[in-house]
């Protein structure tokens, strides 16, 4: 058969679309053994995720999972999502957990997407912890963290 | 029996990538429970899933798990080719407070090697000491992204 010129990717029968192309630009991972958590926020990655995005207006969906465990004294634990910790420090998502010494340790997990990235511009992302209370101490073990960074 | 267009792969313990552009993602519900004692049990049966040499995995599960008496800890794993244990975490699961959802990312930390092909991805449960629980209602979705 031959061509027809002006119907390129518009005949179905003739001329099947071109591959859906994948709007996953990159993921990135990170992992940690072990992060103690104080009365202060502070990271529990080492180091935290950073990047830049191959096209302006990415968003990332961050996922992280672990344990939290050992608290002394007993208490709730906030963790916090947080795009560009030494910058802007925007928090993403905060949740509080219970952790009880005598039922530790505790899994946790938490996703979140980000909002546009905006520009091309080095962007980093940040698992933080600390006591609700402000005060006393635990320990956040097996975290890991998956980001997957997709065009809009 | 060769069967063609079915190289490397066994659909009965191997269920089909569904193709999403560049990105290839499997899933599976497993409901019935799983037994956990200190030997490693698979949180889906017999089965496995399958991911290619170059591919990088993200995992993602869902379950939940009770015990039967008293406190006791579990761990959960990812396990590579049924020799390789990528991640694990441990947590514990109280009697007087079940049953106990938990779920687990992960992202391999490197291309999957040139061999096997294709490579065997596991979630496996087990109990730090003996007291037997059940985990049940597993769902795993994994996103295959080709380097």
């Amino acid at each position: 058969m031959s061509k027809v010129a002006g119907i390129h990717n518009k005949s179905p029968e003739t001329y099947p679309q071109a591959p859906t192309k994948s709007n996953v630009l990159q993921t990135l991972r990170g992992v940690n053994a072990s992060a103690p958590i104080t009365g202060s926020f502070a990271s529990i990655l080492s180091p935290f995720i950073s990047f830049i995005p191959s096209m302006a207006g990415a968003y990332a969906t961050v996922m992280v999972s672990g344990i939290i465990q050992s608290p002394s004294p007993d208490g709730e634990m906030t963790l916090r999502i947080v795009l560009d910790p030494s910058g802007s420090d925007i928090v993403e998502l905060t949740s509080i957990f219970e952790v009880q010494a005598a039922s530790t340790p505790v899994p946790f997990s938490m996703v979140v997407e980000t909002a546009s990235l905006g520009a091309i511009a080095p962007q980093s992302i940040d698992v933080q912890a600390k006591t609700t209370s402000g005060s006393g101490t635990a320990t956040a073990a097996d975290i890991s963290v998956v980001v997957i960074v997709t065009s809009a | 029996m060769k069967i063609a267009g079915l190289k490397g792969r066994s659909p009965e313990t191997y269920p089909s990538h569904r193709a999403s552009g560049l990105v290839y993602t499997n899933s599976e519900v497993y409901t019935d429970p799983v037994s956990l004692t200190t030997t490693p049990a698979n949180l889906f049966g017999a089965g496995s899933f399958a991911a290619s040499p170059g591919d990088r995995v993200i995992v993602m599960y869902s379950g939940v798990i009770s015990a039967s008496s008293g406190s006791i800890l579990v761990a959960i794993s990812v396990v590579l080719d049924d020799a390789t244990t990528l991640y694990t975490y441990e947590f514990e699961v109280a009697a007087s407070n079940l049953p106990l959802p938990f779920s687990l990312v992960f992202e391999t930390p490197a291309a999957l090697a040139a061999t096997p092909d294709p490579h065997a991805i596991t979630i496996l449960g087990s109990t730090v000491s003996g007291t037997a629980t059940v985990a049940a209602n597993g769902s795993i979705v994994l996103i295959s992204t080709p380097s």
